[in-house]
């Protein structure tokens, strides 16, 4: 208090002297100018909580619609391995008498007729493009129509983009989820290749 | 006049810790979100490259040739009645288990490729980089043999086993790098992230041009023997993984 009394007396030394102000006390501009730091400094604080709210949110989604794409991803990938060849063209959760390619103790074991198409099918050449390989055109159907942007798998936008390798019949897809951020719509993509275990019956 | 310098300093180290905090936070995120595209970058590059392996070109070399061979050039194998060398773009694939031709040479599918021979090398510097796009990229680390009973296969002279189950373990590194990208020679540019994941494969014989393993009958026998044919007709060896699930699976 001293100190303050100290200052205030070395600038206001005369009116003191006058007896016109009292001893103790702020003059009308001191806590004006304090408010309007305190504001200035609050707004800072502020500001700088809505930056951190905002990137957690930002955070929040991104690891969400990551989620989103790695559960699509995992719902892809069942449907490609139980992707079975017991008709002719291939379906999705086909079964050849309860075997399947993914069978441990077993061996994909179709019937005579079906497994020579299966391999008059292993022998076209598809020249890289998924809907013109006999073996894998159905699972390409299926996740065009079945499974791509479809609540099974969140929405999630799944294209195959092109058989990247016949010789082992290998898709290359990009997957795709579009949210609403703090910092406007953004698109998420994540490339994935995905092989059909069906294809590697092919002699 | 110490007491507002006090209170300043308060106010400035408070806003200077919630500045940091929230520069970390950001910075962690965007870390994270690096991390993620390396680990898919490392899960794709383990697909493609256990592919490679199941290309018919190259199913033939765990059963063929010891893994310190595969890129020395200087091994030889049997087909068709003769010697070949195994190198890039040589066929050791026996003719009569061909059954697509359609290429142009007539043997292309069958050629063995030098991407997957460079994944048996102990050489670092052969650890080749690929891009696979979006600013990921990955290279195998190495790969390594286990026979049934996950005993070691000799690297020098062991080959999988033609009447059993062998294992492959495969490691892959994957890398999300956006300003400088990653190569053979610099693999760790500034900023880059990596992720690794090792996965086991089993290694399952069968002949050549038929559809069956005989060892998921419980047949001992070498594939051919079991299948019935002779000749020039060998084993070959189909890489799957232990969930059998899309070759690759993250759930199981």
């Amino acid at each position: 208090m001293v100190f303050f009394e100290r200052q205030r007396s070395y600038s206001y030394g005369k009116a003191i002297r006058a007896g016109l102000l009292p001893d103790l006390g702020f003059s009308l501009i001191e806590p004006i100018v304090a408010a309007a730091l305190t504001a200035i400094v609050l707004a800072q604080i502020a500001s700088l909580f809505d930056v951190s709210r905002r990137a957690i949110v930002f955070s929040n989604q991104i690891d969400q619609a990551d989620r989103d794409i790695h559960l699509a991803l995992d719902v892809t990938r069942e449907a490609v391995a139980n992707y079975n060849w017991c008709v002719n063209g291939g379906a999705v959760n086909s079964t050849c008498n309860g075997v399947t390619p993914l069978n441990r103790v077993a061996f994909y074991n179709p019937p005579q007729a079906n497994f020579q198409a299966f391999q008059n099918a292993c022998r076209v050449d598809s020249q890289h493009q998924a809907d013109r390989d006999p073996v894998t055109r159905s699972l390409n159907t299926y996740i065009n129509n079945t499974l791509s942007g479809r609540p099974i798998v969140n929405n999630v936008t799944i294209r195959v983009i092109e058989m990247d390798s016949k010789e082992i019949h290998r898709f290359r897809t990009m997957f795709s989820r579009t949210i609403e951020t703090p910092y406007g719509n953004r698109t998420l993509n994540r490339g994935f290749y995905l092989i059909p275990p069906v294809a590697l019956w092919c002699p | 006049m110490l007491l507002i310098l006090l209170l300043v300093l308060t106010v400035l180290t408070t806003t200077m810790s919630l500045t940091s905090r929230t520069t970390a936070g950001m910075a962690m995120n965007s870390v994270q979100g690096k991390l993620r595209l390396a680990r898919d970058a490392a899960e794709n590059g383990l697909v493609i490259s256990i592919g490679e392996l199941n290309k018919p070109a190259n199913r033939m070399l765990v059963g063929s040739v010891p893994l310190n061979h595969w890129a020395t050039n200087d091994f030889r194998v049997r087909t068709d009645g003769n010697d070949v060398t195994v190198a890039p773009n040589a066929v050791i694939y026996p003719r009569d288990c061909m059954i697509f031709t359609n290429e142009s040479p007539w043997n292309r599918i069958y050629q063995t490729t030098e991407e997957a021979l460079l994944f048996a090398t102990n050489n670092p510097p052969r650890r080749i980089m690929r891009n696979s796009g979006n600013d990921q990229y990955f290279r195998v680390l190495g790969i390594k043999l286990t026979d049934a009973a996950r005993n070691p296969i000799n690297r020098e002279t062991g080959l999988a086993a033609n009447n059993a189950f062998s294992f492959l373990t495969m490691t892959v590194e994957g890398i999300y790098s956006a300003a400088v990208a990653p190569t053979t020679a610099a693999p760790n540019p500034i900023n880059s992230v990596h992720y690794t994941i090792q996965q086991e494969y089993q290694l399952a014989p069968r002949c050549c041009s038929t559809n069956r393993y005989p060892v998921d009958e419980g047949n001992a026998q070498p594939a051919c023997a079991a299948a019935g044919l002779a000749g020039n007709f060998k084993s070959e060896w189909m890489a799957r993984s232990i969930s059998q699930a899309g070759i690759f699976k993250t759930n199981q």
